[in-house]
């Protein structure tokens, strides 16, 4: 049991980071800088 | 004017492409914003807290102009930040313009265009040691006198080359800033022409700068090969084959080595841990998922040493000059190269600096051809089926057939851009915007740039495998795991799994193709990072009983065939499989019909391709 419990929430982080990344981009920290796009790697970087 | 004693002071820098704003930015802030050298690398304004003042600082660093009367997209944010019309910036307390020590004619237009504003003001002249070696002698303090502005020398790629600057910043941060109002575009109408602006700055030159006789010449006879018309052209296949052949030639140790961890960091795991679905999920969701990605980094690092060997050395720019007759025989220039270059790491930054081009339709036109641009997350799933069906042999002496096959790939997504910027510029009546670009100075790559480069490029795919790749691993492990078969069932218990139901959904869409179910669903989590696709891959075909000992490229060899891992090739060269691109089409565009013509066009172009490919191939092969 203790098993499905440990895969269970990994699956759920998983869904839960999935989901802030692609359909709650807003919610990501701010950064104390703001160095521009870095590519795919920091897509979400908003920028003024 | 008003004055506030508390209030944070905000620098501007501002100077010409190409003079180091942005390695001076990185230096004073300890961003590490992407510095190259060629003209047009930031083409959006970026902050970062300036340290080490006795205020509270920001520093802002702009696109490069030659001046404020603007021509393209990227010069605009650099004049609208300075004269304070952009929404929600606040108008810069003092300006930085910064020169380039080695082309003072050039920066001094635009500094004594900012000089108009009459806003409080510090010349920097960077790359003075450039200027020191190549003869070049400025009398700083008669100058500044002259200009009745500070003047001081810098070396922005050097760890104390910024000292005299940050003395001069703690010199406006001592006093109080007053506050400084917008400026209407109209007040910049030029008092005088540039040919008097240009006497000006001769006589400025003559009386306190010492020039050299000439450049060195090394430079020139070196220009007159790789921009030789046809020796040009060699020396860039050259350079591209070297390029691809190292990429396959040079990692496969490295990869192999990665490999081999990987496959004992899963054995241990599947030897040591219970028996259950704990050692199922890391074994086949977490080290297969996310070790079958891991394994390319050699390639991508070898691949980013070499584009950031020649961004380094200035053979860039060059190269955009070679292909600006050939460009514009599919109705681009050799404007839209850089974004096109860029688009080889990433198309997000790659469309971003589409902004530097001033025809709007060419613009358009290279937004959405520069996806097809081979980017860096293509290269797993690139390598991943050339290891696995090309074999490792040489031919014609010398060329390594795996890099030949890569070589290709590279060349059919530039000849489809090509094919595809001439279909959508051919019915246009075109504006010509002559190609006007600086070409800087050859140099040795600095190591403290490539080092920066790789580092920030190692992250980046770290990043990716420790987020979004981990994260969809773990996501399909569980979609390809539950629910289990039931009793009596006579298929593969993946078959049931809701995985397996959606790529037995799919696969009749993708069966002209020849793609297989566990091929159709790699492609759903595909859509978030184009490497997802082997970590699927690896996933699905590690739960559905294929041992993740054995590699997953042999796995895939038994599993398909040479012409159906050449139609996935073929789809993958083409297919919009990026939710990031995307979107910056949709922010750069800002037209949704713009977007989804993109989207539909590249996913048709990608279907046709993969079809043509798997029927050619089946006859032939």
């Amino acid at each position: 049991m203790w098993q499905e419990i440990i895969v269970g929430i990994c699956v759920l982080a998983a869904l839960a980071f999935i989901l802030r990344s692609y359909l709650f981009p807003n919610q990501k920290k701010n950064t104390r800088t703001c160095a521009g796009c870095t590519g795919c790697g920091d897509k979400q970087e908003k920028c003024r | 004017m008003n004055i506030q004693s508390d209030r944070i002071i905000r620098f501007a820098l501002m100077g010409n492409p190409n003079c180091g704003k942005t390695s001076l930015f990185n230096r004073l802030t300890g961003a590490r914003a992407k510095v190259a050298n060629y003209p047009g690398v930031t083409v959006e304004r970026r902050s970062g807290e300036l340290p080490g003042l006795s205020r509270r600082a920001e520093l802002v660093d702009l696109p490069g102009t030659y001046s404020l009367h603007v021509t393209s997209p990227d010069e605009a944010v650099a004049r609208d930040v300075i004269l304070g019309q952009m929404k929600g910036e606040p108008v810069p307390d003092v300006i930085i313009a910064v020169v380039d020590a080695t082309n003072l004619r050039l920066g001094l237009r635009l500094v004594m265009e900012l000089q108009i504003l009459k806003r409080p003001m510090l010349l920097v002249l960077n790359q003075i040691d450039a200027a020191h070696n190549r003869g070049i002698r400025i009398d700083t303090a008669r100058l500044s006198q002259a200009l009745g502005l500070p003047v001081v020398d810098s070396v922005a790629v050097h760890r104390n080359g910024v000292k005299n600057l940050l003395e001069a910043l703690q010199g406006f941060a001592g006093q109080p800033p007053a506050i400084q109002t917008s400026i209407p575009s109209d007040s910049l109408a030029r008092e005088e022409s540039v040919e008097a602006l240009y006497t000006r700055i001769e006589n400025l030159l003559a009386e306190f700068v010492v020039l050299p006789k000439s450049a060195p010449p090394w430079q020139d006879k070196l220009d007159a090969i790789v921009m030789h018309p046809l020796l040009g052209w060699l020396v860039l296949l050259t350079v591209l084959m070297l390029t691809f052949q190292a990429v396959f030639a040079w990692a496969a140790p490295l990869v192999d080595g990665i490999d081999s961890c990987v496959k004992s960091i899963g054995e241990f795991a599947g030897a040591h841990l219970p028996d259950g679905i704990l050692n199922d999920f890391i074994v086949n969701g977490l080290i297969a998922g996310t070790g079958s990605v891991l394994v390319f980094l050699p390639q991508i690092i070898i691949l980013f040493f070499f584009i950031l060997v020649l961004e380094d050395t200035g053979y860039l720019p060059r190269a955009a000059f070679l292909l600006d007759r050939p460009m514009r025989g599919v109705g681009l220039s050799g404007r839209s190269f850089i974004p096109m270059l860029s688009s080889f790491a990433c198309a997000v930054p790659g469309i971003m600096a589409t902004r530097t081009i001033q025809d709007p339709r060419e613009r358009f036109i290279t937004i959405m051809t520069a996806p097809l641009m081979t980017c860096s997350a293509r290269l797993p799933v690139y390598a991943l089926i050339i290891a696995a069906f090309i074999p490792q042999r040489t031919v014609a002496g010398f060329l390594n057939l795996q890099g030949l096959t890569l070589f290709v790939l590279y060349v059919s997504g530039i000849a489809s851009a090509a094919l595809v910027a001439w279909l959508l510029r051919r019915r246009q009546a075109r504006e010509e915007f002559p190609l006007l670009m600086e070409l800087p100075n050859y140099r040795w790559p600095m190591p403290y740039h490539l080092f920066l480069g790789l580092r920030e490029r190692t992250m980046i795919f770290l990043r990716r495998v420790g987020t979004i790749i981990l994260a969809l691993s773990v996501l399909l492990w569980f979609l390809a795991s539950y629910p289990q078969a039931p009793a009596g069932a006579t298929h593969a218990a993946i078959e049931y799994s809701f995985a397996g139901q959606l790529g037995l959904f799919m696969q009749p869409l993708f069966a002209p193709l020849g793609f297989n179910w566990q091929m159709c669903i790699a492609l759903i989590p595909a859509m978030a990072a184009r490497e997802v696709a082997v970590s699927a891959l690896a996933t699905v075909y590690a739960v559905g009983g294929d041992s993740v000992e054995t590699a997953l490229g042999p796995l895939l060899a038994q599993d398909w065939n040479l012409p159906v891992a050449l139609a996935y090739l073929a789809w993958f060269v083409y297919a919009p499989q990026c939710l990031s691109t995307i979107a910056v089409v949709r922010r750069e565009t800002n037209s949704v019909a713009a977007t989804a013509f993109f989207t539909i066009y590249l996913f048709a172009l990608a279907y046709l391709a993969a079809w043509l490919v798997y029927h050619l191939a089946s006859l032939w092969l």
